[in-house]
């Protein structure tokens, strides 16, 4: 917008040395303002990814490998606070609570193992009763019934051992299928421990912890890039030589639509990110208390005829979410090791478009100043925003569409399944699927 | 009168269950109606006898032994309600699991009502907190720069790209939070409900109807779901204490230390206070005259180190932790309770289908 208006001081004297005196005056002071910018500013831009980069790897590195943390002990107090990951940090669930894999601890199995012991002496006891009761008044009925009873809770036993066994199983199979895979962040960065102690679910942790960490840098470096763009968006640049003859333009409506396509994408990738961290928690309550409370439960529910249907169900559900729904993380990450070659590294992408595409790299000073003066380059920072915008917006779909929502949707589709075909197998019909539709 | 809370209901001086006339006081009534069920049956068994009945006969004896079964239940239910209102969670869990801050001689129903209420203000909590830091989150978007010296340069908003996505991101925990919060209530507000409503009310009902031939089915149903409330929905509930307020670090405790330690951060202005002062405090004069961009540029670059995690990390986590306590857990509890509801409901008088109820919900 052109907004002719007299010139300041001299305006009487068009043409004169006054009016050319103000043009060099404008010119000088803008030259002050790029020299100041090219020497202070360097640090602009690039200097916001490195910072980015810094923050985001000293945060996720020790989250990742799960090292660096202070292992929780039963019993004691709440661990110090280190950083920001520590509400999901595995120190609470970590090999302190380990059972049928290679490391363990006598608390562990006290805590389980006594209400187990605990549950069945009463059971015993109480079919005992039942059974001399029957002697005594001379029942069939009752003798019938104290023998079934015991058939039953045999049958429970048998199931527990079942799972253990299967769990125990499952646990050798990814040992021995994974120990080749030395330098695998997965496979091998757990808790620090050698290759050989590593477990299936303590891997489906590392994997999320790891997807976590990918979804921050995509979030980061989309954000950085959101902010990058976004000052050019909302940037009215003015143009005159006093405060009353200028004009004015905003640079950015053309980016509208960016805006509005990375500003989505990174809700729903802030989504997916607090799903996953969501999958560490359900982990780790998993691997904590199934056999400290789970399955003490479901022996204790199946033992009653009251309950028992709620104890086969218990039992079936523990066992798919101890052995399948943590299997089901280990195939989502073999298929994540194959899918990740489609995308392109966030950070290359951004250290792309801020160090290489020249424009940003002399920092905010001189790009304010070149912009102002040169209408022209506009076309060529746009052109080169909207092609690193298509870059990161790819990856991000990525972590949304398939890690955030195919993915985990199956994982639990298949656990659930599972629990269901697991518990028609041992004749309970559970509605399952309810479930699925309930999550 | 107000809402009772779940020490008023169920305390271990509850009038409704130890007072002669809460629970107690439709023993009679039971008694009356066991008595009168005799009678009845008495009558058809004088008919079936008298016109030779053999059906009729074997129906009365049935009906008999259910009356007997049910004269024998009602201590026994009664009885359990009071033994369940005086067991204590120190006798049913070892101290190395009771949740943190739990005494070990408060009972069952009172941690059931203290769970509820401790989610339910952590929730209110990290609302409070999210919304203190939306604020300032909203306050660094709306920064405007205006430098025109001698009529050239430009207005801005440079912190508007990095503010607006993480104002989102605080407005999805608000909403994760106040969902979260919401389900937690209505947890609670259904516990009591049924507390007040299934010990005043249905569970004495469903003993009479039970003790009344004709409503013998009806009245074991209601029984049923009566202790399904009594005994699975508070062992349900403590266990998820338990689980989520383990003092050797429980995802909520946890999660809430962490996020109290960084937002209380946050608000309190050590986080802003260190970012301008670095940013626009520790330059000269000159520096502030000769580099304004410069300084934008710098503030901007330091937005983007621990500033930026905690906005991203703390929001996230509250959202996840939010629903893995009132989605994951209730829905695995749900599980559970519904499928001892169905089968003692079953084994006291009719099937309910509870898990019809469950979809409709």
């Amino acid at each position: 917008m052109t907004t002719p208006l007299p010139l300041i001081g001299k305006s009487e004297a068009p043409g004169s040395a006054g009016r050319l005196s103000a043009i060099h005056l404008s010119i000088i002071l803008i030259l002050i303002l790029a020299a100041s910018g090219i020497i202070v500013s360097q640090s602009g831009f690039s200097g916001a990814l490195d910072t980015l980069e810094q923050a985001i790897q000293s945060n996720t590195a020790p989250f990742v490998d799960a090292t660096g943390t202070v292992t929780g002990t039963l019993g004691s107090a709440v661990r110090p606070i280190t950083g920001v990951f520590d509400t999901f940090q595995p120190g609470e669930c970590g090999p302190d609570w380990d059972l049928l894999s290679f490391t363990t601890t006598a608390q562990t199995l006290t805590l389980w193992i006594s209400p187990t012991i605990l549950i069945i002496t009463i059971v015993c006891i109480s079919l005992g009763a039942i059974y001399m009761a029957g002697q005594f008044f001379n029942s069939p009925q009752l003798i019938a019934i104290a023998k079934d009873e015991a058939i039953q809770n045999g049958m429970t036993l048998l199931r527990v051992i079942f799972i253990a066994g299967a769990l125990f199983a499952s646990n050798i199979w990814f040992a021995m299928s994974t120990n080749t895979f030395v330098n695998d962040p997965v496979y091998h960065a757990n808790f620090g421990r050698t290759l050989a102690s590593v477990s299936m679910i303590d891997a489906a942790m590392a994997f999320c912890r790891q997807t976590v960490s990918d979804m921050v840098t995509q979030y980061g470096m989309l954000l950085l890039y959101n902010s990058v763009v976004h000052a050019l968006y909302s940037t009215t640049l003015l143009f005159g030589i006093s405060w009353r003859s200028m004009y004015s333009f905003n640079m950015g409506p053309i980016l509208k639509p960016i805006i509005d396509v990375i500003g989505m994408v990174l809700q729903m990738l802030s989504l997916s990110m607090s799903e996953w961290l969501l999958h560490i928690v359900t982990l780790c309550i998993i691997k904590k208390w199934t056999w400290t409370l789970l399955i003490p439960l479901g022996m204790l529910l199946r033992a009653f005829p009251f309950s028992r249907s709620a104890g086969e169900s218990l039992l079936t559900l523990t066992m798919a979410l101890a052995i399948f729904y943590p299997f089901m993380f280990l195939v989502d990450y073999e298929v994540h090791k194959l899918m990740k070659n489609n995308i392109v590294d966030p950070k290359k992408t951004m250290e792309s478009f801020i160090r290489d595409a020249g424009l940003l790299r002399i920092g905010v000073g001189v790009l304010t100043v070149v912009l102002m003066m040169g209408g022209v380059l506009i076309p060529v920072l746009i052109g080169s925003s909207i092609s690193v915008a298509f870059e990161l917006v790819k990856g991000a779909v990525y972590y949304i569409v398939i890690l955030g929502l195919m993915l985990p949707l199956f994982n639990i589709f298949i656990t659930l399944t599972v629990a269901r075909e697991l518990a028609r197998f041992f004749s309970v019909d559970v509605n399952f699927m309810s479930f699925l539709k309930i999550i | 009168m107000p809402p009772m809370s779940f020490a008023e209901v169920i305390g271990s001086s509850s009038s409704v269950i130890h007072g002669t006339s809460g629970l107690w006081s439709w023993f009679l009534m039971s008694g009356l109606a066991l008595m009168t069920s005799a009678v009845i049956l008495a009558a058809l068994y004088a008919w079936a006898t008298l016109f030779r009945n053999p059906q009729l006969l074997v129906y009365i004896k049935s009906e008999l032994y259910e009356m007997l079964v049910t004269a024998a239940l009602i201590p026994i239910v009664l009885g359990m309600v009071g033994a369940m209102n005086t067991l204590t969670i120190g006798s049913l869990l070892p101290p190395d699991l009771l949740p943190a801050g739990v005494d070990g001689a408060s009972t069952i129903y009172q941690v059931t009502g203290d769970y509820y209420t401790r989610v339910g203000n952590d929730l209110a909590q990290w609302l409070y907190m999210d919304y203190a830091a939306s604020m300032y989150v909203d306050q660094a978007s709306a920064v405007t720069v205006y430098i025109r010296p001698v009529g050239v340069g430009l207005v801005s908003s440079p912190l508007a790209g990095f503010a607006s996505p993480i104002k989102q991101l605080l407005y999805n925990m608000a909403t994760a939070l106040s969902i979260s919060f919401f389900i937690n209530e209505a947890f609670m507000r259904v516990g009591l409900f049924f507390f007040q409503a299934f010990l005043q009310y249905y569970l004495p009902v469903g003993i009479f109807l039970r003790c009344f031939t004709p409503t013998r089915r009806l009245g074991g149903t209601l029984i049923g779901v009566a202790v399904a409330f009594f005994f699975v929905f508070p062992s349900i509930s403590v266990l998820s204490y338990m689980i989520m307020y383990t003092p050797a670090g429980g995802p909520m405790l946890n999660a809430g230390a962490v996020i109290t330690h960084f937002f209380n951060d946050f608000i309190s202005g050590t986080n802003f206070r260190d970012f301008f002062s670095n940013n626009f405090l520790s330059g000269s004069f000159i520096d502030l005259v000769l580099s304004p961009f410069n300084l934008a540029g710098t503030a901007l670059q330091n937005l983007f180190g621990a500033l930026f995690m905690t906005l991203l990390i703390i929001p996230a986590s509250a959202i996840a932790m939010g629903f893995a306590v009132s989605v994951v857990l209730p829905t695995i509890n749900l599980m559970i309770f519904t499928q001892a509801a169905r089968d003692l409901s079953k084994s006291f008088g009719e099937e309910v289908d509870v898990s019809s109820l469950l979809r409709v919900i």
